[in-house]
């Protein structure tokens, strides 16, 4: 391996016995297993990695660490990997994201020299005229966008897990693999997460040339591995913070829903740019990112190097790079002084130091995709004074170590209350919500025994928040000097002096949006679209602070700060989304249907018939064979997904009073009664049968999507009035079917001890008895019209049933029927379904329901309103209605509006072929003027057109009742 | 008319009937669904039980076993009793603040190691740190369905009993097998097999 590899480092991440082959951009390029895409390709002397988003100006490494999206890429059909971050694999085919043509030859890059035109705000004020709105939108859709989507990628199903833990530790840097140690060996189950796929934080990378820290560090992780009451989770991001001390852990795989009892964050902080013209230049990168090629890849990061510094971390980096052979040409400090011993060290190794220097702007290469030297100039009382002369140095590279932002956002978003340190020049925990920790450099503690110290300190806490053991107060830290500068920040005309990488905004952009006015922390953000980008602000909020106090007059602690939200890290769709759960509802005779071919079709959470296929017959034919086997002979239909509920104790008769229309009271044992109940505005909301089986014991139906959520609301009625009854749900406890037809009666009589006799056995009677040897509750009511029994069972007995009852009734032709055919042979008898004939509105005035209303009961649900609504006649009315001269292509469908002088006047709810009547009959919600029996109708067709019909009395079939009854019910 | 022997069908028959194996087996299912089972609700039902002679547990949420009865208190006046005993068939009609009622429950039987992975990946409860001691059970949701659940322990594993409605069943079935096969494959066997637990030895030792 050639280019820029080093030696072998102690510690390195990679395995030098294991090479990976990938290619970017079609050309091959190899590194080893451990490498990311980013350090293999800077390895491979591969400078550029990707285009600037607006732009298009080259990109290199930057932070490697995923603080900025530099580096963003295209995997097959994976859109946006982030290359500093993401593992090279034998065989990746790799491209960049958001360029015209390639890296090299991006066509876009013309945008670089349009800059002046396209200012802050930009696109805000593009979006003025409605005029050209449609011109900017095509545009920018054009012009913006990163990756590609490809929908012919297979869908992904992640798991989406649950875990828990007394503490979770956020971080495994050194203050959090102490506190992790601390608050186990105190008892606590701990989980430790890590977004790294090694341990370590900067304990492992920021060594100062000197590896004593990486060793302890390496012996911390070390006794972590082998405590029993740690879980370790590496290459797992904590995402966010949600009430009660909820962590979304996220992955390559899948998403862990981590709960905790208490929680340290030890997240550590991010390294924050300094603004300078050219500041993105390909070689120039954060000190950090530096170190980390170093030790985590051993990657030269730079051959001759300018160090610039704001703190004391910048002369260790020096350290770094000297020590792997790095020449060093210069160290610009902004300050006048460092008192560090580092310094001290570098100095004596002859590195030049320039105090209150600067970077005024940097020099790229002949090419524009490097940096060939920096122009120095004095930097004073916030200023660069590039009048005074400029001092040229030539470089290869920049690394920049000016200051850190604490990694706050989980912080923020767990409601812990953040202060401005002045002397840290960085937001610190003021106040944290109970059972929140932190530790480490977002607590504001730098020195590394001290971050042991003040992990062990939070681990201790936490666990004696959480009864383990007991703790004393937490230790306080001074450090020496600042590790961030208030002002890294160098002003230049010709601007390129960035603060958001990721969007491309420039020094200039934040004091024009001050200046029209966008002054707080929220708009500034949201004008200029700074954090806005995928690394949501890691590398650019802190800066941008820096500027809104500076061009405010304010301290940065007096700005205030954005909201921070979950995601912390953009988290990939297809983790987010997980496994989902659709739950399904199948009756007992589920497959029974599945061998008769039946075409299902969902009702709620339930799978039902829709009609079941028939050789030789389209849907429509055998939908009405099912019919005409009902109406001729006899058929089956499986109506295990009504709601069947019991009700049972003195009470249950003034229970079922209450809740429904009807009058229950005076209902006789052994026999069933319609039932219809309306919310407290008096809107009808469900309906079914009730049927009394003994003196205090009833049973009843209701739908089949309304079971569920209707047993609640009874149970929530009955904890208020506090009948004396009780109620069960048998809904998925009975298996159900209707017999009908006019051989349902024989067919039954073969199989049933019940005595059927119309006289013994009445229309609307209930009885228990057996069926096939079964236990069975018998009804005889008649929703299709015909004579039949609806029989209810035990569902472990379902199938039995449906079997011995197609067993009986072949010789009698009979035929399982499903939900369409039910619904035709309803709609010939004129019975409404809830909920598709009524609306989340309808009255039962309007449905035509008004006999079942019983105002004379002292109670029910929805009475009141109902009284008012009686006052004056209903707008509206249910009414049935039949088609004129329909024909093929021109009939109207559910749904459809009935038209009248031009105005809507109602709406088709039903409509369906009727063999029965040989007409196409529905019923339509019409205005009460239009209900009248021989009112003419006009529909509209969803093509426009109009077609007409005429009101008809209901029922369509069988007025006197005479098919399903032979004596006068009760 | 005739009066054909009534045959009893689970949610899940092809798991009843066969012993299985998919993957690696790291978790036994079985199915339980036909066991004798039926629900009391009402102000004496905790009453009734008690001057039978069957264990009641003394607050909701919590289960006792014994005298071949396992008895769930699903809330203040609501039980699930599953098994055998005299008693229950005195329960016999409705009574005045006792309202037997029957139930036909899909339930499981789930043990190994695969289970707390496949209850992790479907239910938000921990019951990794539950103890079958306590004689706890839950009224959760798993895999978006309303479930009880109970924990015990079987030849030194974890292991649940699962109840959930009759109709959802088959879904439960479906969800629990595919992710069983993600988490190290599962056994089937068939209730009422050699080895397999009826109740005994998975719960604490009653008292008394």
């Amino acid at each position: 391996m050639t280019g820029e590899r080093l030696p072998p480092v102690q510690g390195e991440w990679i395995d030098r016995e294991t090479p990976v082959c990938f290619s970017f951009e079609g050309k091959p390029f190899s590194g080893f297993s451990g490498d990311t895409v980013s350090s293999a390709l800077w390895a491979s002397g591969q400078k550029i990695l990707g285009r600037s988003f607006k732009y298009h100006r080259p990109r290199g490494i930057f932070s490697l660490a995923n603080h900025d999206i530099n580096a963003m890429m295209q995997s097959g059909g994976v859109p946006n990997i982030r290359a500093d971050i993401t593992q090279i694999r034998n065989g990746m085919e790799l491209f960049p994201v958001n360029t015209w043509g390639g890296l090299s030859r991006d066509r876009a890059r013309i945008l670089d020299h349009l800059s002046a035109f396209l200012p802050v705000g930009f696109y805000y004020k593009a979006f003025y005229g409605k005029r050209l709105f449609p011109y900017w939108e095509r545009l920018f859709r054009a012009m913006t966008g990163l990756g590609r989507v490809d929908f012919s990628q297979p869908r992904q199903f992640t798991a989406k897990e649950h875990d828990f833990c007394s503490i979770a530790v956020v971080g495994a840097g050194p203050s959090g693999l102490s506190a992790a140690l601390s608050a186990a060996d105190l008892g606590a189950d701990v989980v430790l997460v890590d977004e790294n796929g090694h341990p370590g934080g900067s304990g492992h990378y920021q060594r100062g040339g000197d590896d004593s820290q990486w060793r302890t560090t390496e012996a911390l992780w070390a006794k972590v591995l082998a405590h029993p009451r740690i879980r370790t989770r590496a290459d797992t991001c904590a995402a966010g913070y949600y009430a009660d001390h909820w962590i979304p852990l996220v992955s390559g795989q899948k998403m862990t829903k981590l709960r905790a009892g208490a929680v340290i964050f030890a997240m550590g902080a991010f390294e924050q740019p300094a603004v300078f013209r050219n500041n993105d230049l390909p070689g120039i990168m954060l000190a950090s990112a530096a170190q980390r090629l170093i030790y985590r890849y051993a990657v030269r990061p730079m051959r001759n190097a300018v160090v610039l510094c704001g703190n004391s971390d910048g002369y260790r980096a020096a350290l770094d790079l000297l020590a792997h052979g790095i020449r060093i040409a210069a160290i610009l400090d902004f300050r006048e002084a460092d008192g560090s011993g580092s310094s001290r060290r570098v100095q004596d190794l002859g590195v030049p130091v320039h105090f209150g220097k600067c970077i005024y702007e940097a020099m790229p290469t002949a090419d524009g995709k490097g940096v060939a030297g920096v122009r120095v100039a004095r930097f004073q009382g916030g200023q660069a004074l590039a009048g005074s002369g400029l001092e040229e140095i030539s470089c290869d590279g920049v690394a920049v170590s000016v200051g850190w932002a604490p990694a706050a956002n989980l912080l923020y978003q767990a409601g812990a209350r953040m202060l401005f340190s002045t002397t840290l020049q960085q937001f610190v925990p003021g106040a944290f919500p109970q059972g929140i920790f932190a530790c480490g450099r977002l607590n504001g503690v730098y020195g590394y025994g001290d971050r042991l110290q003040d992990g062990a300190s939070a681990g201790q806490q936490a666990a004696a928040f959480l009864g383990y053991g007991e703790c004393g107060p937490r230790p306080r830290f001074l450090e020496a000097a600042g590790p961030s500068h208030p002002w890294p920040v160098v002003p230049h005309p010709s601007g390129k002096n960035f603060v958001d990488l990721d969007e491309d905004l420039q020094l200039r952009d934040y004091a024009n949006a001050i200046q029209e006015g966008f002054d707080s922390p929220e708009l500034l953000k949201r004008y200029t679209t700074n954090g806005m980008g995928p690394s949501q602000g890691k590398h650019s909020s802190m800066n941008a602070l820096r500027i809104l106090a500076h061009y405010t007059g304010r301290a940065p602690g007096e700005t205030g700060t954005t909201t921070a939200r979950p995601f912390f890290h953009p988290v990939p769709l297809a983790i987010l989304a997980g496994r989902g759960f659709h739950p399904e509802r199948h009756t007992p005779m589920h497959e029974e249907h599945v061998a008769l071919d039946a075409v299902w079709m969902r009702t709620g959470e339930w799978l039902r018939p829709e009609y079941y296929r028939s050789a030789g017959l389209d849907r429509a034919a055998a939908i009405q064979a099912e019919v005409r086997s009902v109406r001729q002979n006899v058929g089956l239909i499986d109506v295990g997904t009504l709601g069947k509920l019991e009700v049972s104790g003195p009470g249950a008769a003034e229970f079922l009073e209450r809740i429904y229309l009807p009058r229950y009271a005076n209902l006789k044992t052994g026999m069933t009664r319609y039932a219809v109940m309306c919310d407290e505005a008096g809107t009808v909301l469900d309906d079914g049968v009730v049927a009394r089986l003994s003196g205090d014991l009833f049973y009843f139906t209701t739908t089949s999507s309304g079971a569920a959520g209707l047993y609640r609301e009874l149970v929530r009625l009955n904890t208020l009035w506090q009948l004396d009854c009780t109620l069960a749900n048998l809904t998925g406890a009975h298996a159900a079917v209707n017999l009908a037809g006019p051989k349902s009666r024989e067919v039954l009589g073969l199989l049933a001890d019940v005595d059927l006799a119309p006289a013994s056995f009445p229309y609307l009677g209930v009885r228990q008895g057996r069926v096939a040897g079964i236990p069975a509750r018998i009804l005889r009511v008649g929703f299709v019209g015909e004579w039949g029994y609806e029989i209810h069972v035990p569902s472990s007995m379902g199938t039995a049933l449906w079997k011995a009852l197609l067993q009986a009734g072949r010789a009698f032709g009979i035929r399982a029927f499903g939900v369409e055919a039910q619904r035709i042979l309803r709609l010939e008898k004129g019975h409404l379904i809830v909920g598709q004939d009524t609306d989340g509105l309808t009255t039962p005035f309007e449905a035509g329901l008004d006999w079942a209303v019983r105002m004379d009961k002292p109670f029910f649900v929805g009475k009141r309103s109902l009284q008012i609504l009686s006052r004056t006649p209903p707008r509206q009315r249910l009414a049935g209605f039949v088609l004129e001269s329909p024909l093929p292509g021109a009939i109207p469908e559910e749904s459809c509006l009935v038209v009248q002088d031009g105005s809507i006047a109602g709406r088709i709810t039903s409509i369906a072929c009727s063999a029965a009547c040989g007409a196409w009959v529905g019923m339509a919600m019409v205005d009460r003027e239009l209900a009248a029996a021989g009112t003419a109708i006009r529909i509209r067709l969803a093509s426009g057109a109009l077609v007409r019909a005429r009101i008809t009395a209901l029922p369509f079939y069988d007025p006197g009742q005479s098919r399903q009854k032979e004596v006068p019910c009760d | 008319m005739t009066s054909p022997t009534p045959v009893r069908t689970s949610p899940i028959p092809g798991l009843l009937q066969e012993a299985t194996q998919a993957g690696g087996g790291s978790m036994i299912l079985s199915d339980r669904s036909l066991g004798n089972r039926l629900g009391l609700k009402g102000r004496h039902a905790a009453g009734f039980l008690e001057t039978s002679g069957i264990p009641v547990p003394d607050r909701p949420n919590t289960y006792r076993s014994g005298q071949g009865l396992l008895v769930l208190r699903l809330g203040v006046s609501e039980f699930l009793l599953e098994g055998r005993h005299p008693a229950l068939t005195r329960i016999g009609a409705v009574a005045p603040g006792l309202h037997p009622f029957p139930r036909e429950d899909c339930s499981l039987f789930m043990a190994g190691t695969g289970t707390g992975d496949l209850l992790r990946q479907t239910c938000s409860l921990d019951f990794g740190s539950w103890d079958p001691e306590s004689r706890s059970l839950a009224l959760t949701v798993l895999a978006g369905i309303g479930v009880t659940l109970l924990k015990g322990a079987f030849q030194g594993l974890p292991c649940y009993l699962l109840w959930c409605d009759y109709s959802h069943g088959p879904y439960l079935w479906k969800t629990i097998s595919s992710l069983a096969m993600e988490t190290g494959g599962y056994v089937t066997v068939p209730s009422g097999s050699a080895g397999l637990p009826d109740g005994k030895g998975i719960f604490p030792a009653e008292e008394s």
